[in-house]
């Protein structure tokens, strides 16, 4: 792949791969969705790259939460869903808190992940899935309160 | 735990990546994409040979005919 859907895929498919990973709390689902995200792409045809990002974005985030509609009960996350970036790392503590944000509302899991994650600001999070920034906040609230019950 | 604790804690990892079996799944997409239209192009290639050999073929074993000439119709013959 050294096109254009190359170029789209190396620049945004781990990023939303991690965005899906986390809001769908299983990561082989996740490529599922990346991986319709972008055939749909092929699909629709030639694209500028750059302007690709909102729309991919927004797309996976769809298609997440399509899927979340559809699904029965959350399936146990036998993926691995983190990986270490700062040691020390500490297998049962990154197995604590992989089980602690599967427990999460996807909404919650979904906020948490742009703003430790991402970096995101909260006004930014409110764009991205169309909240209000006090909505966006309060389920950053609620999810660190969660967080730091189950941890 | 206060929040930039917990917030240190959390930014210690991230999402998983992906591997590299998702872009090859999106490679054999591309391909498969391609797939009917590039076989249905096969067969009518196929199909065009196959037709032109046979063509070819019972053209070379039929015998040569004879040149056909017309000959005049009594009718316009009658006419004075």
């Amino acid at each position: 792949m050294t096109d254009w859907v190359g170029q789209a895929y190396e620049r945004y498919a781990a990023s939303l791969y991690r965005y899906a990973a986390i809001v769908l709390a299983d990561p082989v689902e996740a490529g599922d969705v990346v991986h319709q995200v972008f055939a749909a792409l092929l699909r629709h045809g030639r694209c500028d790259v750059d302007a690709l990002a909102h729309y991919l974005r927004r797309a996976v985030r769809n298609e997440c939460y399509t899927r979340l509609r559809r699904r029965v009960r959350l399936p146990p996350c036998d993926g691995r869903l983190l990986e270490l970036v700062a040691p020390p790392d500490d297998p049962a503590v990154r197995v604590a808190i992989e089980r602690a944000l599967g427990a999460l509302p996807p909404e919650q899991r979904e906020v948490v992940h742009l703003k430790v994650f991402e970096g995101c600001t909260f006004q930014e999070i409110a764009d991205l899935v169309g909240e209000s920034i006090n909505t966006v906040a309060s389920r950053y609230r609620y999810a660190l309160d969660k967080l730091r019950e189950l941890l | 735990m206060t929040d930039a604790e917990l917030e240190a804690l959390l930014g210690r990892y991230r999402p998983v990546g992906p591997g590299t079996g998702l872009r090859r799944r999106l490679l054999v997409s591309r391909v498969t994409q391609w797939l009917p239209a590039a076989v249905a192009f096969v067969l009518a290639a196929l199909l065009y040979l196959s037709a032109s050999t046979q063509r070819l073929y019972i053209g070379a074993r039929l015998p040569a005919m004879p040149p056909i000439t017309l000959a005049p119709q009594p009718e316009a013959m009658q006419q004075p």
